[in-house]
């Protein structure tokens, strides 16, 4: 009874609510260790597809956060380094794929001929990117050249590399195709997201 | 103030004395065991980059041709480029011959994936596929061993082949390197040519895009 009489104190309470809101969180470090936590899980989770796509052969595209690069893989061999400016792009990590490949048909002008390149001009329809297409992944990230006045994606955020790495990525990736996506610190194991 | 007066029935710190102490210990409970698991996982991110980094190198050495750049690498085991020559690849077009005499179509791309260097030959001999014949408007030798089918020097000094009838060659024509023109082969000019055909094995890996 004497102890139950002690709870009504007011210290007591007022204790138990310091401890009750403090308590669960432990400290500073504690929330530290969390976000690092799931930060590591987040790498190794890349790391260990990135080891399973190099063991098929397909080709499969790794997007760099630490070196700002998107690079195109078939199994171990590096086919095309393309640097890209990925402030915009979010870090989440997934098991992405090439989700769709967004292109316009020829020209809206008339009067613009079709250039000589590996066009299959008699469908009238453009098999390769053009400085307007775009691939879309399936969380929605978007990789697109780097604008311009005449940019039709204007500011919206997602990767954006130059006209020839986005052609270049644009006819070698098929609907599909996996995506690896390496948060920083991916290499060095710095778990500071 | 004496210790008794520390008891339960003391002073208003006691509380605090009872929750500090108790938060200390489940606090370094909790956090041992976040550190442990954390440990765990960099343990696991060493593993991941220990394999990353053996499985990372290249069995050989390997050709990339980026048809849409047209250009041919060679990259050694470690993906350092040793070689970049400019190419001509496959113009990606369909081409049909007269239907009342031919059935068939063609479609001039070079193929994209995986492939290896399946024998190297010097003072390569074209044999002229029908499509050739059609596409000049001369009439298609019926033998597959007539002579009309035969030519030597168009493809260059060399051929490193890669599919049946698909190779890397040489060319006449070095003012059209950097096209997409060809009727799916690889065209480069001569020195690299010559470096390729000194310097790749056959069976080395050659990746196309």
């Amino acid at each position: 009874m004497a102890r139950l009489h002690l709870l009504n104190r007011p210290c007591w309470i007022g204790a138990l609510l310091v401890f009750a809101i403090w308590a669960p969180s432990g400290s500073d470090g504690t929330v530290q260790t969390t976000t690092n936590e799931a930060h590591l899980q987040h790498i190794n989770a890349s790391l260990a597809r990135w080891l399973e796509l190099a063991n098929r052969d397909t080709h499969f595209l790794v997007i760099d956060h630490d070196a700002d690069e998107l690079r195109l893989y078939h199994h171990t061999a590096l086919l095309r380094t393309c640097k890209a400016d990925l402030a915009t792009v979010a870090t989440v990590i997934d098991s992405l794929t090439v989700s769709t490949h967004l292109r316009r048909l020829r020209s809206a002008s008339p009067y613009v001929s079709p250039s000589v390149g590996p066009f299959d001009w008699e469908r009238y329809l453009s098999d390769a990117a053009t400085r307007h297409s775009a691939l879309l992944l399936s969380d929605e990230t978007l990789i697109r050249g780097a604008a311009d006045e005449h940019s039709v994606w204007g500011a919206v955020a997602g990767a954006t590399l130059s006209s020839a790495d986005l052609r270049a990525l644009f006819d070698a990736l098929p609907d599909g195709t996996p995506v690896v996506r390496l948060p920083k610190g991916w290499a060095s194991g710095d778990v500071t997201p | 103030m004496n210790a008794h007066t520390i008891g339960w029935r003391g002073t208003p710190l006691q509380p605090f004395c009872v929750l500090v102490s108790l938060w200390i210990v489940i606090s370094s409970s909790v956090i041992d065991a976040s550190s442990s698991k954390e440990e765990a996982l960099k343990q696991q991110h060493l593993r991941l980059l220990g394999e990353l980094s053996e499985s990372h190198r290249a069995a050989s050495p390997y050709l990339v041709v980026d048809t849409r750049g047209n250009v041919v690498q060679l990259r050694d085991r470690d993906h350092q480029l040793v070689r970049t020559a400019v190419a001509a690849t496959g113009a990606a077009r369909r081409f049909e011959g007269d239907k009342k005499k031919w059935k068939w179509s063609w479609r001039f791309a070079t193929p994209t994936g995986r492939f290896s260097v399946l024998r190297k030959v010097s003072d390569p001999l074209w044999v002229k596929p029908d499509w050739h014949f059609i596409e000049v408007g001369e009439e298609v030798p019926v033998f597959a061993e007539d002579p009309r089918r035969f030519q030597r020097g168009i493809l260059g000094s060399y051929a490193l082949y890669f599919a049946k009838d698909l190779m890397i060659h040489g060319t006449l024509y070095e003012i059209n390197l950097g096209q997409s023109i060809t009727h799916g082969c690889v065209r480069v000019g001569a020195e690299d040519l010559q470096f390729f055909y000194e310097n790749v094995d056959v069976g080395w890996p050659v990746y196309i895009y």
